[in-house]
């Protein structure tokens, strides 16, 4: 049990944005956390803080913070692109009572950007040991790291037998620190009479494209997105190290990466591999607007798909996804050229 | 690169005149070209509005000239890599984000932003990596040996780089500047810093002691050049000098490439020089600031606030923000400097910077540039108007597009920004 809970305290919660935050920590300092979702329908309400150029994923954060009430706007935020630092800076402008902590994240797994993630990993431990008067143990953060461990056994266990809608809706659970998991309702599982593909991007709304492209016929086999199979991809179980930060921080910069980590080659050379295995017939590339990391990788994995046999289709999402209609008739004919395809 | 000719043509205009027809990739590695640049750029018939102009521009025709014709080791990098690390390394450094500015200056941009369309890049993309995607894709930008990014101002270069070091088969060194303060951050890039300047001297066939003396030259040369600059700001602060930050935008590309070398001091010295003896034209204009960069293309924003009473007196991307460097420690000395920049890290770090301009520069009202799909700089822009006016600081936020002149609404913007000085006027 936390110092927290000893004390009888409330729990405060911690809300974070990107999956490369180490919500080990977060759980050794006894905190509650989850990732935040967004509200796409109030993004606008970010406006007088954030340009409308900037990922509406970010814009409906910030809009879901604007709506929260006083004191529940701790937050932990990774510098993992142009767009979630100034989310940082909108959110510590706004909430400057609440713990709101920006950490770095280098973009390789060379020993430097190891040690430099294992600092700041502990710096992040001080503050919060700082703020909320805890203590952050190491044996906290390897018993954290072996729950995490067992969330993705859950996740590997179910995910094969889950629709994408609900792969998202489970991955999303499984990453809080209060998993609650809904069985999957019937008319949401897969069904073998479906074209399976492998759907590819960020962050994807569970009720938009993802839904409306299952719909058309779609089988989602691989979901390579933030809240979908990708943080389930790699053992979160620590190596043996004397220091287990730095085996966190390892664990970390060497799970499977997304499109802003170095490496694109091994990524895509991995997700080839998993095409294969997967008997997927095709590739789809959702991404949200303005997402500069996906926006850049597109043209360099088409190239590489191009030659390697695999289709793609490539879908933008405004993270509400209301003109949803609009896409399925070009799902719906990407999902008959690759049929046409298996049978001929 | 400023060459406006009194003529009214412009040295582009004439090479866009004759060339542009049969622009391909063999005309621009053609020394026939690269000798008819070098003449008309001395030609007395394209006068530059500063002595220094011309310095400026003949150091770049020179070093376009050699990256074009091979002559050295080409090196690509962003805004934030310093040029003494590459002059210092005996190679070339090429700044493509500055040659979209040239390209949209001279009216090509829409060509090479359609081409990056076809390659699949979306138009919410900064228009300035579009641009130089697209014309690295037809082959009309010197070809690269290695390309270098730091990971700040923001993540495109980081990106686009990544991209074209797939297309052109050569290394791309990624610099990254941590978030952590103080010596271990420095330690850190002038470690990484240290491991590309080796890389860079294999490259142009240099050995360490000879890597070791270019670099304490470049970084001699960058000191010189900081020296004038500094003391041109000075008197930009100090005093109503005819220097127009309209025109210092234009210097960003000086500040980028030429640091670290003889025609960058030599630049800066005759600058403030000519500054000093013109003398200042009359006090009583009020006082801009200018946040982030301008469109290079023609349009009428700077003649609305000239013709207004209005002057810009100081530009963010232009501000000789570090302090003289060390030619002993080449590698600290300019960790220091990359690391230290104001558009590193939060945008608390920006908006400081920029506040303190403010004051010294006694501005009176400033304007943000939003230059579309740039998420670092419109992404703060909104945060940067609500603390200058906290302090009673007046901001217009403009939205736009530096490269792609089909993007700026100019009829809306010209009646916003009247509206905004003359409500500075009635603040009197």
């Amino acid at each position: 049990m936390s110092e927290l809970r000893e004390r009888g305290e409330a729990t405060p919660e911690v809300t974070w944005f990107c999956g490369y935050t180490p919500v080990e920590i977060l759980e050794a300092a006894g905190l509650d956390h989850r990732r935040a979702t967004g509200v796409a329908e109030d993004a606008e309400d970010a406006d007088a803080y954030l340009h409308p150029s900037l990922c509406p994923y970010v814009r409906s954060c910030l809009a879901e913070g604007l709506r929260l009430p006083p004191g529940h706007h701790h937050a932990v935020f990774v510098n993992a692109c142009d767009a979630l630092r100034r989310l940082y800076d909108a959110w510590s402008y706004l909430f400057p009572e609440s713990f709101v902590y920006l950490m770095d994240l280098p973009r390789g797994s060379s020993p430097r950007e190891v040690e430099i993630l294992t600092d700041e990993m502990k710096r992040l431990a001080e503050k919060l040991e700082e703020r909320f008067a805890t203590q952050v143990t190491q044996e906290a953060v390897i018993e954290a790291s072996r729950r995490r461990e067992e969330r993705r056994q859950i996740y590997l266990r179910h995910a094969p037998k889950l629709s994408g809608v609900e792969k998202v809706k489970t991955s999303l659970a499984l990453q809080s620190s209060q998993p609650e998991i809904d069985p999957p309702k019937d008319e949401e599982r897969t069904s073998g009479a479906r074209v399976p593909v492998a759907l590819v991007g960020n962050i994807l709304n569970p009720n938009g494209i993802l839904r409306a492209l299952e719909q058309a016929g779609a089988q989602v086999v691989i979901l390579d997105v933030c809240n979908g199979d990708r943080p389930f991809l790699a053992s979160a179980a620590l190596e043996a190290d004397d220091d287990p930060y730095r085996a966190l921080a390892t664990a970390y910069l060497r799970r499977h990466h997304c499109a802003r980590m170095q490496g694109w080659q091994g990524r895509t050379k991995d997700l080839i591999e998993r095409l294969r295995k997967a008997r997927a017939a095709g590739l789809i590339y959702v991404t949200l607007k303005f997402c500069d990391p996906y926006i850049y990788e597109f043209p360099l994995l088409e190239k590489v798909l191009e030659e390697e046999g695999v289709k793609t289709l490539r879908l933008e999402s405004d993270y509400l996804d209301a003109h949803v209609g609009q896409v399925v008739t070009r799902v719906e004919a990407f999902l008959e050229m690759l049929s046409r395809g298996s049978r001929g | 690169m400023r060459d406006e000719g009194e003529n009214g043509k412009t040295l582009l205009e004439a090479l866009k005149s004759r060339f542009l027809h049969r622009l391909s990739p063999q005309l621009m590695r053609s020394r026939m070209l690269w000798e008819t640049v070098e003449i008309l750029s001395r030609s007395p018939l394209y006068k530059t509005r500063w002595k220094a102009d011309r310095i400026s521009l003949n150091a770049f025709v020179r070093m376009t000239r050699d990256a074009y014709l091979g002559r050295r080791p080409v090196v690509w990098c962003n805004l934030l890599v310093p040029s003494e690390l590459v002059h210092g390394s005996g190679c070339l450094p090429f700044y493509p984000e500055m040659a979209s500015a040239v390209i949209a200056s001279a009216g090509l941009a829409s060509r090479f932003l359609d081409r990056a369309g076809e390659a699949g890049f979306s138009p919410d993309a900064c228009s300035y990596h579009r641009c130089l995607l697209g014309a690295a894709l037809e082959d009309l930008l010197p070809r690269p040996h290695a390309f270098i990014s730091v990971n700040y101002p923001c993540d495109s270069a980081v990106l686009s780089f990544r991209y074209l070091s797939h297309l052109y088969r050569v290394p791309h060194f990624a610099l990254e500047v941590p978030l952590i303060r103080g010596e271990k951050r420095v330690e850190f890039v002038a470690a990484e810093m240290e491991r590309v300047a080796h890389s860079l001297a294999s490259l142009a066939g240099r050995e360490g002691r000879e890597l070791r003396k270019g670099l304490a030259e470049a970084i001699e040369l960058s000191n010189q050049a900081l020296k004038y600059h500094a003391e041109l700001e000075r008197l930009r602060r100090e005093t109503d000098c005819l220097l127009d930050g309209k025109d210092v935008m234009g210097y960003v590309s000086v500040l980028a490439a030429c640091m670290g070398t003889r025609e960058g001091a030599r630049f800066y010295q005759t600058l403030l020089e000519e500054v000093t003896e013109r003398g200042r034209p009359g006090e009583g204009a009020k006082r801009i600031m200018w946040m982030h960069l301008k469109p290079w293309y023609k349009h009428s924003i700077f003649d609305t606030i000239t013709a207004h009473g209005a002057r810009i007196v100081c530009e963010e991307y232009t501000h000789p923000y570090w302090k003289a460097m060390d030619p002993r420690h080449p590698f600290v000395s300019l960790a220091q400097k990359t690391a230290g920049h104001f558009l590193v890290g939060e945008a608390e770090r920006r908006i400081a910077h920029l506040q303190a301009m403010a004051v010294a520069y006694r501005v009176q009202g400033a304007i943000h540039f939003n230059h579309w799909g740039c998420r670092q700089s419109c992404g703060a822009a909104q945060t940067i108007r609500m603390r200058f006016q906290q302090r009673g600081i007046p901001v217009l936020v403009i939205e736009g597009d530096c490269v792609d002149e089909r993007e700026l609404q100019e009829g809306q913007i010209l009646t916003r920004l009247e509206a905004f000085l003359e409500s500075l006027r009635e603040r009197e």
